[in-house]
């Protein structure tokens, strides 16, 4: 960024403020959408499970539970499938893995960058797991189903929680816009569903094809972190369209100066 | 009882995250579209006040030149300032080239430090004995002030209740590779919304110990600068604050840096950083918290702005709870609402602000391009909170052992100052 980009004038500029209006398109996206999903819950999981069962199907039996999730959403649906203990020597190969993927980030000179902190962190996680499927294994705690089930809870909580925060970080940028504001939302909200449908798919074939060794790794590494990234990806492409809609002609006169 | 403590640990890390998310939605709202509080720009004085800008350098030959000429060029009065840069015992040309613009111009007064204690707070303490002015302006030996920026800052010390003024950072090199942007986009919403909106609401702007200047009266007064503090400019804040002086907020008061261009390079930085604030945390909780000048949205904004290199580490240990946790058979912790924790991927790491508070001012700045790096910003996450959390045991090893710290200097790139023109 250099100087020319930044004019002196806009130092103290603000948005011509409505907070009316921002709390009002806040409200008439987040109640209606939000109701839908506590009335249709149930259904919604279930339609999530008929997709995931149908494809997972092909490979082996699958069968659909219910569960109570709370007096809010009430029931929720979830795939049973099944995983089965990894072997020694294949716990073994993958302590051995983790150990040479830490190993060597910290022996290279880019140790310090963010990806390899983060490669660190993560197959430091798996070894975790590895080692106690290794001297452990039949003291883990959870079935298959049991990470199903979480996995939908999960994504119930990513789902609320992703709907009042696009709504709300896009309806306070100003009045113009509405069309890229509600794009925004709805952008937002199908990647996650169909993100977060296809991950609960390829989770939970890998859990039955390569045991239940990885499910840490799932539950932690590929979690909702991966979801803020959608979510800031398509928050960052609105946030392109706002700057040159309020750069242009028309967007010009909502800046006020006081 | 275990579990419900490692349980109780994840209820209070998720509560924390939600509390800053909440703290820097409302600054970006009051910021985007609340009322604007103005710096002092308006004032016009017969007399402007003598000032004495302060260059701590160690080893700064490579930028010194791109400092020095940028000062020369401004619009100040040169009978009012005198410009003393520290020559904090340097190896390299850096005290040789000084006495060349000593030798050319009377006012640039270099301070040559070749005994006692290296580091920025002790180079102050010692080039303020000697410096003449009323107000000492200070720069890091990378940056290049506006034209008009001494005499922006000065102005604000013509209120006698003012005792540091803060002008807003930049970075000039914020093409040169990946790392220089993510920088660019913390810094454009750390200073265009986070500081900005914390001098609209009266709270605590932060004097950031370079671009800004204070009183060297009350400086003096008070002992000087605590040389075992590496974050000397937070502790400054933190003295102003609780004593009942204010600190002024000048986004007009534009001044370049070179950002760090290597990620070894910021990660040391980011740790010095974290040592100093966390260091002036221990320091100042309970002062903040029993003020009796400071008013109530001080006392809050100034509690979460201390503790805001110490959450990184309260995450990474939360992310140890929870595979604790989960290991325990416990991972179905609030039902899946964990993922509020996330919230604060993207906060208050730091001083840097999350992605709707970059974006918001990249709105304010008018710079589109910039907004499709935000996703970036996530994959900082594991990058600060190593860095940070090293920084926040540091400082407690400092506490604890009563150790003497050693300053550990941002390394520059290599660059001529025809190419950053």
């Amino acid at each position: 960024m250099t100087k020319k980009q930044i004019y002196y004038s806009r130092t103290y500029r603000k948005l011509r403020a409505n907070r009316r209006q921002s709390l009002i398109l806040f409200l008439v996206v987040v109640i209606p959408s939000l109701a839908a999903m506590i009335l249709f819950m149930p259904e919604i999981t279930q339609l999530f499970c008929r997709v995931a069962a149908r494809v997972l199907g092909r490979a082996g039996v699958i069968t659909v539970r219910r569960s109570m999730y709370n007096k809010l959403f009430r029931d929720i649906y979830y795939l049973a499938s099944v995983a089965g203990l990894p072997s020694a020597r294949m716990c073994l190969c993958n302590v051995g893995v983790c150990l040479a993927v830490m190993v060597l980030c910290m022996a290279l000179p880019t140790r310090n960058r963010p990806v390899s902190i983060y490669l660190i962190f993560n197959a430091g996680i798996h070894l975790i797991s590895s080692l106690w499927f290794l001297f452990a294994g039949w003291d883990f705690p959870y079935e298959a189903p049991d990470f199903s089930q979480l996995y939908l809870i999960q994504e119930v909580g990513i789902w609320v929680v992703f709907l009042v925060m696009t709504t709300a970080v896009t309806s306070i940028l100003g009045t113009l816009g509405l069309g890229y504001k509600l794009l925004t939302v709805a952008a937002v909200m199908a990647y996650s569903w169909v993100f977060g449908l296809v991950r609960y798919i390829v989770f939970l074939y890998l859990l039955r094809r390569y045991t239940m060794l990885y499910m840490t790794v799932m539950y932690f590494t590929f979690g909702p972190m991966f979801d803020f990234l959608y979510l800031v990806m398509i928050y960052g492409w609105f946030v392109n369209r706002m700057v040159k809609l309020y750069e242009s002609a028309k967007g010009k006169e909502e800046w006020e100066w006081s | 009882m275990v579990i419900k403590l490692l349980k109780g640990y994840m209820f209070f890390i998720i509560g924390l995250m939600l509390l800053y998310t909440l703290r820097h939605f409302y600054f970006t709202v009051q910021r985007l579209l609340g009322r604007q509080k103005l710096y002092y720009g308006d004032i016009i004085t017969s007399r402007m006040k003598t000032i004495s800008v302060l260059i701590p350098m160690h080893n700064e030959e490579l930028v010194l030149r791109n400092a020095l000429d940028a000062l020369l060029e401004c619009d100040y009065d040169r009978a009012l300032m005198e410009i003393i840069p520290i020559n904090d015992h340097s190896t390299d040309r850096t005290g040789e080239m000084l006495e060349e613009y000593h030798s050319k111009y009377d006012f640039i007064r270099p301070l040559h430090r070749h005994t006692g204690r290296r580091g920025k707070p002790s180079g102050l303490n010692d080039a303020m004995k000697i410096a003449k002015g009323e107000i000492i302006v200070v720069f890091d030996a990378d940056y290049r002030p506006a034209r008009n920026l001494l005499k922006q800052i000065s102005l604000g010390f013509e209120d006698p209740h003012v005792g540091a003024v803060m002008g807003r950072v930049i970075p000039y090199n914020a093409n040169k590779n990946m790392l220089t942007r993510l920088i660019s986009l913390e810094r454009s919403g750390g200073y265009q919304v986070d500081q900005q909106a914390r001098y609209n609401l009266g709270a605590v702007p932060q004097y950031g110990g370079t671009v800004g200047g204070f009183r060297k009266d009350y400086l003096l007064e008070t002992g000087g600068f605590r040389e075992n503090i590496l974050a000397e400019d937070t502790e400054l804040t933190y003295r102003l604050f609780t004593n009942g002086w204010k600190v002024l907020y000048a986004n007009s008061a534009e001044c370049y840096e070179e950002s760090p261009e290597t990620w070894n390079i910021r990660g040391r930085q980011i740790r010095r950083w974290s040592r100093g604030h966390n260091q002036v945390l221990f320091h100042y909780f309970f002062p903040t918290l029993f003020s009796p000048y400071m008013t109530l949205i001080q006392k809050l904004d100034g509690i979460f702005l201390l503790f805001v290199y110490a959450v990184p580490m309260f995450t990474m240990v939360g992310w140890l709870v929870s595979m604790a946790l989960f290991f325990l058979g416990e991972m179905n912790i609030m039902s899946g609402w964990w993922v509020i924790l996330f919230l604060g991927v993207y906060d208050s790491f730091g001083n840097f602000a999350p992605f709707f508070e970059v974006g918001t001012s990249l709105v304010l700045d008018g710079t589109p391009k910039e907004a499709t790096l935000l996703p970036l910003l996530m994959f900082n996450f594991f990058f600060y909170m190593w860095h940070i959390s090293l920084g926040f045991f540091d400082a407690v090893a400092d506490v604890v052992t009563g150790r003497t710290t050693v300053w550990d200097k941002t390394a520059r790139a290599k660059r001529s100052k025809e190419a950053v023109k």
